[in-house]
């Protein structure tokens, strides 16, 4: 094995070293897990991923949390992620960042010549690094445990993310809801009523892909979009608003955002759909109103709806991302949803209007 | 702004642009702060990075928006960081899909800003993040 930059010797990381850095993990974690059978492989759309680890934890939350199922057409693509820490590997502890600032942007452009990708979380210290010509992924942490709060609900969300960017498809951070196959995709900030309309969709009978991100597809034949989360989320008003709090959050203690994680099957008995054909783009709206109503919403805010939290919430991809969301809003219609305080009343809104006016190409 | 009679251009390749039916939104990669121009402030905008100069835009003959409106909409790009002196050739001539326009929006161009995810954006790996409530929040000094 050749001499790593990662060796126990190296404390930090810096822009002068990085691409060597994450070349020698990547080569360090494939040569850990050479003889390592994948605790778990997931089927995804065009994408099948092993999971290289002896972290039963994290391979439990995967497991758990991430979609895999039977999809509609075989996987394009095969990568391998190893989930590592010095207490499960023989990898050292992860190295810190050694600059003054860690800036995503201005790391992402050290990196746009290569085929690698990466991102540094300081506290708790935590790479993720791929690298797309080997086709191998590593999430190296301090401690079995001591991933970031937001990884349970959406494990291994930064390796798809990259991995379907260099496939020409994207994580889309949005709700959907559909009826027999076809539906629309929610987008909003945090707060803007997204999750709320999915669960309670999915309450009152609609399809869904997911609450949060969703992977979505411009194909020419059609927008679609694919679960990648069996993960659902509300806090406690939420849950009470749409009457599913009682058999929710008394089984469960709460997430980082103080909200309940729980499945479609715990809500209806049915897994999320295997896609959904996209027809609109709807912005839902908090107005409290005694009845929903949908009406056409520009395509500039169908933009400020979409595109922001997905290029700064995952990273890297900036550029690609502002083409590839530009591209989907000219593509499909917008409309703005005006939700009323009846969970029922919106959901029956949404199915007429995709039974009746979803218009699709 | 220091000089209204020269070209402008988007201040470095982390300003992207793009148009939806008229309407610009401006998203700065490198900060996390992106913008939606209004109408009249999307035509103006398309007008600078053609080279046409604000001193131009802003005399058009027989346009609803006043030079004071005008002048004020470029300081505010140049303040935000959008927009920097481009090279010293001449301006470009006013295009007459923009002069048309010009005389026919009366909307005083709006610049509406948004920073809600600019903290995302940096992380001092040292001092900001906090242990109980992790990234990105930031410490209290």
């Amino acid at each position: 094995m050749k001499t790593l930059p990662c060796s126990p010797q190296l404390t930090y990381v810096t822009s002068a070293n990085l691409v060597e850095f994450l070349r020698g993990a990547i080569d360090r974690a494939r040569h850990d897990t050479a003889f390592l059978e994948p605790i778990h492989t997931l089927q995804l759309h065009r994408l099948q991923i092993q999971l290289l680890t002896r972290n039963w934890h994290y391979a439990d939350l995967v497991r758990q949390r991430v979609f895999s199922g039977e999809m509609p057409f075989a996987s394009w693509d095969t990568c391998r992620v190893a989930v590592l820490s010095p207490e499960d590997s023989s990898l050292p502890s992860p190295p810190a960042w050694g600059e003054p600032i860690f800036h995503p942007r201005q790391f992402e452009k050290l990196l746009a010549n290569h085929l690698l990708r990466a991102t540094y979380f300081s506290d708790p210290r935590v790479w993720q690094i791929y690298d797309h010509q080997q086709k191998f992924g590593l999430l190296w942490l301090t401690g079995p445990h001591h991933y970031c709060d937001w990884e349970p609900a959406a494990p291994l969300r930064t390796f798809l993310h990259w991995s379907y960017c260099f496939q020409g498809m994207r994580l889309v951070h949005a709700g959907a809801l559909g009826k027999r196959g076809t539906g629309i995709l929610l987008v909003g900030g945090s707060g803007s009523g997204k999750s709320g309309t999915v669960v309670g969709g999915i309450a009152h009978g609609l399809e869904s892909v997911g609450d949060d991100y969703v992977l979505v597809e411009t194909a020419p034949v059609g927008k679609y979009a694919y679960p990648l989360f069996r993960t659902l989320k509300q806090d406690l008003l939420g849950l009470r608003r749409l009457g599913l709090e009682a058999p929710i959050s008394q089984s469960r203690s709460m997430n980082w955002q103080e909200k309940f994680e729980f499945t479609s099957e715990e809500i209806n008995g049915q897994t999320m759909a295997a896609q959904l054909r996209i027809g609109a783009i709807v912005i839902p709206k908090i107005i409290d109103a005694a009845r929903s109503t949908i009406r056409p919403a520009s395509q500039q805010q169908a933009m400020l709806a979409l595109a922001p939290t997905g290029l700064f919430q995952l990273p890297g991809e900036r550029t690609s991302g502002v083409k590839f969301f530009s591209d989907l809003i000219r593509r499909l219609p917008s409309f703005e949803l005006e939700l009323s305080r009846d969970p029922a009343d919106v959901s029956r809104t949404l199915e007429s209007f995709i039974d009746g006016v979803l218009p699709c190409d | 702004m220091s000089d209204f009679n020269r070209r402008y251009r988007l201040a470095s390749q982390d300003i992207v642009c793009e148009e939806f039916d008229g309407e610009m939104v401006i998203l700065n990669l490198a900060s996390g702060h992106y913008f939606a121009l209004n109408k009249s402030a999307s035509v103006l905008l398309s007008g600078l990075l053609q080279g046409v100069a604000p001193e131009t835009l802003s005399s058009v003959d027989g346009s609803k928006l006043s030079t004071e409106e005008v002048n004020d909409f470029f300081r505010e790009l140049v303040a935000h960081e959008l927009v920097t002196e481009d090279d010293p050739r001449a301006p470009e001539p006013l295009d007459s899909a923009i002069r048309d326009a010009l005389t026919m929006l009366h909307e005083k161009p709006t610049l509406e800003t948004h920073a809600d995810l600019a903290d995302l954006i940096i992380a001092d790996p040292i001092h900001d993040s906090d242990e109980a409530s992790g990234w990105p929040v930031r410490k209290t000094a």
